[in-house]
């Protein structure tokens, strides 16, 4: 998420607001005001460049100093956080569709390759702020989702935030990022369906076999669990995207899991092969669970040509074009959040830079077979033995 | 007995005689399949042994012996096929009346 | 299948092929076995070492989904408006009457029309098929109309999903017959056996003419005034199209259309009768199959998208999960619960093998009739859960053990006229035969996996073009 720094003024616990500017009287676009309508000027706190402030709002709460180059970068309808010690946090960004609401971190699992592990399991409730969050953004917003930690493991909150969206943003498309275990239990799925429409949920899947599924979660009998889940979800008729990280325990399996798919689940709406993201517990693990796309490169392919003849959506997300057989650049998306995508400098030569997915910021690995496409290169790529 | 384990079929008293093993052949796949030829042959059956059983077929209404030689013979498959049936019906008989079942609910929500 | 391999099938249908020494552990020893086939089987469901629960149910839904052809009930209702026809056939298993100069004695007449149109009603199916046959439909052309209008003014309330075929020689068509057709969305099933000189070789007009060119007179008249998918022929196969098959395919692709169903001869009416110069061996059938199949195989090799029926039927058994109801061949049969045949007279058959075993005076499976008997009569009587429960493949000698079950189906109707025994006996079956070596012969390409073939056999399974399959 996007974070700055600034000095803080009159601001004692840390707060939440929706980005407005407002013109005024001496110092036109350089002051973000933060709008809420509330107290004095009408304004929950004020952002500002400059390194003073005038006597009318010495008493408002306030962060100055920020750079010019910060404030620019905040939209209006943008939310932010703004803490007593003047770092600001950008918690949703207006007219983007990778906002994500962060429901709890606890979770029921401990995947070897978790880009962001839960340390501290803190027992604090994120409830009171998502529930403002979601009261003040746009009403025109059209995607949300919903990730943690798991989700599913605070069922009365995430229902709750369900229905505020649910008066608030009819058409909304909502989606739910979770491994499917708690979904095993009917009545915690039911009462989360009827709280939605057009919920879409993001399941993990690893492993078209319990021992390689399990191993990845790090939960014995998460397979299973999941399994009986995805058939709930079925059962209420939900959107559901399988998401499967490839990664050195689950790589040979990748044929063999699109036909499970396709047999056991042909209910589910959209597949997603993803590339690893080496930080957290990634990296940690990094020995064990390394892997270059070029070694998986024909399996991977084998798996989209399976399921794309079978008529199903299927996607590539976090894999870079050079590292792909041609024949399925068309399946790589756009999926690296934009705050943290990044390029190396060779890719300034390659022809397909504006079509790919880039690289992590975040990654502490990059394959070495990162190399620009230029048209002599597209005749000889990478196809099938 | 051990001369009928290698034959299907023997001549014996102007007829053909099947001999079966009462451990293989149930009485009803061998009333069954017997049955069939008693259009064109007499047939009788009668316990051999403790372990066999004994068919003959005899010929009816100017029915000559090949003919009656050859009935015989199809009946050694026959018997076979009935107890096979039987066989599948004991093992997997409550299977089918579950699909026969399904098959005929849609009518019966109507009904 | 190579002797050194097995090829194993569950009862839903996945497949896998394992070396004999695996099978042979698989019996003894299941943990000895290469943990990569140990996964396989897993995955596939064939065993299952740590959830029995989850595996049960597992297979349960895929057995559910393989079966949902069993949810409606009859949804394909044929209609026989007369057994009076234009032509005759050399192998017409209708065994039809030639067209009376006085009154035609053999058409279905109004009131009985109505009645079929209200039992086809009483059919618990929320999607409904009417398939006008005979003899030739179109010389009862009044009561086809009067039927079409009954059924679509029943179904203004009745709400279900309603299509309607006519199974024509075309010969008698015209333009405003084909624009009621098309009006009423009535699509056109006939036959052609291919070019002129084999086309009419056996498919005789009574007048003499040639059935060939009043075919191609009137598909032109179709063309013009209906969607080119309206029309679907398919083709008898005599022994004079053995080794003609690529002819007929051709013609076919030059006519437009878009594929084919290899039929082979079906073993009643005018064709038992002839069989010494019309039949052949199914032995014979199968090898000229297979020259058809690969001539057809060539034609979309080269970018011709032809689709041969029968295997993508049998294609989409074995490779997709979903249901696939033909009412000839499923387990249980189609007869009845799923297709059913009401003649002329009024009287229900289970299928169309029925009907013509009781032209030749064999009323074994007659049903009842529209006009004396009840709904629940004909449908939820002895007779007919008789005939189903003894077309399911568990207790069936040879299908009960078979590797291809899940693939396969009965016919009662063909083992009564096959055996004289409804549940038919399966070692000297042609049916079986035909059945075996069609599935082996496709089982071959699916385990070669060549990636072009695949390519084509999924565009004709998905109904899409090969640019649209291939990556």
């Amino acid at each position: 998420m996007k974070s700055f720094q600034g000095s803080a003024h009159n601001i004692s616990e840390p707060l939440l607001g929706r980005v407005a500017r407002k013109h005024l009287l001496f110092d036109g676009d350089h002051t973000v005001v933060i709008q809420k309508f509330r107290w004095g000027l009408g304004h929950k706190a004020l952002l500002t460049t400059n390194n003073d402030l005038p006597k009318q709002y010495v008493k408002m709460p306030c962060v100055y100093g920020v750079s010019q180059e910060s404030l620019s970068e905040l939209h209006d309808g943008d939310v932010i956080k703004v803490y007593p010690d003047g770092n600001i946090v950008r918690l949703w960004e207006y007219g983007s569709d990778q906002n994500v609401i962060f429901v709890t971190d606890k979770c029921n699992c401990h995947c070897i390759m978790c880009p962001q592990p839960c340390d501290s399991c803190s027992t604090s409730s994120f409830l009171h702020e998502n529930e403002e969050i979601l009261n003040i953004i746009s009403p025109e917003t059209n995607s949300i989702c919903f990730s943690g930690g798991e989700p599913t493991l605070e069922p009365k909150q995430l229902e709750s935030l369900l229905a505020i969206c649910k008066r608030r943003f009819s058409n909304a498309c909502i989606s739910i990022l979770t491994n499917g275990i708690a979904l095993s239990n009917f009545n915690i799925i039911k009462r989360i369906v009827e709280q939605g429409n057009k919920l879409l949920f993001c399941v993990s899947l690893h492993g078209d076999v319990n021992d390689v599924h399990d191993k990845i979660m790090g939960v014995e009998g998460a397979f299973a669990q999941t399994m009986r889940g995805l058939y709930n979800l079925a059962r209420f008729k939900c959107w559901i995207e399988l998401r499967f990280v490839i990664m050195r325990q689950n790589y040979e399996r990748l044929p063999y899991y699109a036909e499970f798919i396709y047999r056991n689940l042909t209910f589910v709406s959209h597949v997603a092969f993803m590339g690893l993201e080496y930080t957290g517990e990634a990296a940690r693990n990094i020995e064990n669970i390394e892997i270059d796309p070029v070694e998986y490169s024909t399996l991977l392919r084998k798996a989209i040509l399976c399921l794309h003849r079978r008529g199903m959506n299927v996607s590539i997300y976090n894999i870079p074009r050079c590292l792909l057989s041609r024949d399925i650049w068309r399946f790589s998306r756009d999926s690296i959040s934009t705050w943290k995508k990044t390029f190396l400098d060779i890719c300034d030569s390659c022809e397909e830079k504006v079509n790919c997915c880039g690289l992590f910021k975040t990654s502490v690995y990059i394959s070495p077979h990162i190399s620009p496409i230029t048209s002599s290169k597209i005749d000889n790529n990478r196809m099938p033995n | 007995m051990s001369y009928y384990k290698s034959t299907t079929v023997t001549f014996c008293n102007d007829g053909y005689l099947v001999c079966l093993h009462r451990l293989f052949y149930s009485q009803t796949a061998i009333f069954a399949a017997a049955y069939k030829f008693t259009g064109k042959n007499i047939v009788k059956i009668f316990p051999m042994d403790e372990r066999s059983i004994g068919v003959l077929f005899k010929p009816k209404n100017g029915r000559t012996l090949t003919e009656v030689e050859n009935d015989a013979q199809i009946f050694v498959n026959e018997v076979l096929d009935q107890q096979i049936r039987l066989n599948l019906e004991r093992e997997f008989g409550h299977i089918r009346d579950v699909i026969v079942e399904y098959a005929f609910s849609p009518v019966k929500k109507n009904f | 299948m190579e002797s050194k391999e097995v090829l194993l099938v569950n009862c839903v249908g996945e497949y896998i092929v394992i070396s004999i020494q695996e099978f042979n552990a698989l019996l003894t020893n299941p943990f000895a076995i290469h943990s990569d086939t140990f996964k396989l089987l897993k995955c596939k469901n064939f065993f299952t070492d740590y959830d029995l629960e989850l595996a049960i149910e597992m297979l349960a839904t895929k057995l559910r989904t393989r079966k949902a052809f069993l949810r409606n009930f009859t949804s394909l209702h044929m209609v026989v408006l007369t057994a009076h026809c234009n032509g005759r056939c050399d192998y017409c298993h209708a065994s039809s009457s030639d067209v009376a100069k006085g009154p035609l004695s053999q058409n279905m007449r109004p009131d009985v029309a109505d009645a079929v149109v209200d039992m086809i009603f009483m059919s618990p199916s929320q999607y409904i098929k009417i398939e006008f046959q005979g003899g030739e439909p179109l010389i009862n052309w009044a009561v086809l109309v009067r039927i079409v209008h009954r059924a679509k003014k029943i179904n203004k309330t009745a709400n279900k999903k309603l299509e309607f075929v006519v199974c024509t020689n075309m010969t008698l068509l015209d333009y405003d017959k084909v624009k009621f057709l098309m009006k009423e969305g009535i699509q056109i099933s006939t036959s052609l056996d291919g070019p002129k000189e084999l086309h009419d070789l056996h498919r005789k007009m009574r007048d003499g003419s040639s059935s060939y060119d009043k075919f191609i007179e009137n598909l032109s008249i179709v063309c013009r005034v209906m969607e080119a998918e309206s029309v679907s022929p398919l083709l008898t196969i005599t022994r004079d199209h053995l080794k003609r098959l690529p002819e007929v395919i051709d013609e076919y692709i030059r006519l437009g259309f878009k594929g084919i169903f290899l039929r082979s001869l079906n073993p009643y009416g005018f064709a038992r009768e002839d069989l010494a110069a019309l039949g052949y061996s199914m032995e014979e059938f199968i090898e000229a199959y297979k020259e058809g199949f690969d001539y057809i195989l060539q034609k979309n090799r080269n970018g011709v998208h032809f689709v041969e029926y029968f295997a993508t039927l049998i294609l989409s058994r074995i490779l997709t999960p979903f249901s696939t109801g033909f009412v000839d061949l499923q387990f249980p049969a189609g007869a009845g619960i799923s297709g059913v045949i009401y003649d002329y007279d009024g009287c229900v058959y289970p299928s169309d093998e029925a009907r013509m075993l009781a032209r030749t005076g064999d009323k074994k499976f007659l049903l009842g009739n529209v006009i004396d008997n009840s709904y629940e009569e004909i449908f939820e009587g002895n007779k007919l859960k008789s005939i189903i429960s003894m077309s399911c493949a568990e207790v069936m000698p040879g299908c009960t053990s078979c590797v291809y079950q899940a693939y396969c189906g009965s016919d009662p109707v063909r083992n009564y006229v096959e055996s004289g025994d409804v549940m038919g006996f399966r070692p000297s079956s042609d049916f079986c035969k035909k059945n075996m070596g069609i599935i082996d012969f496709l089982f071959k390409y699916i385990l070669e996996n060549n990636e072009q073939v695949m390519d084509i056999f999924w565009s004709w399974i998905t109904g899409r073009s090969l640019e649209d399959v291939r990556l």
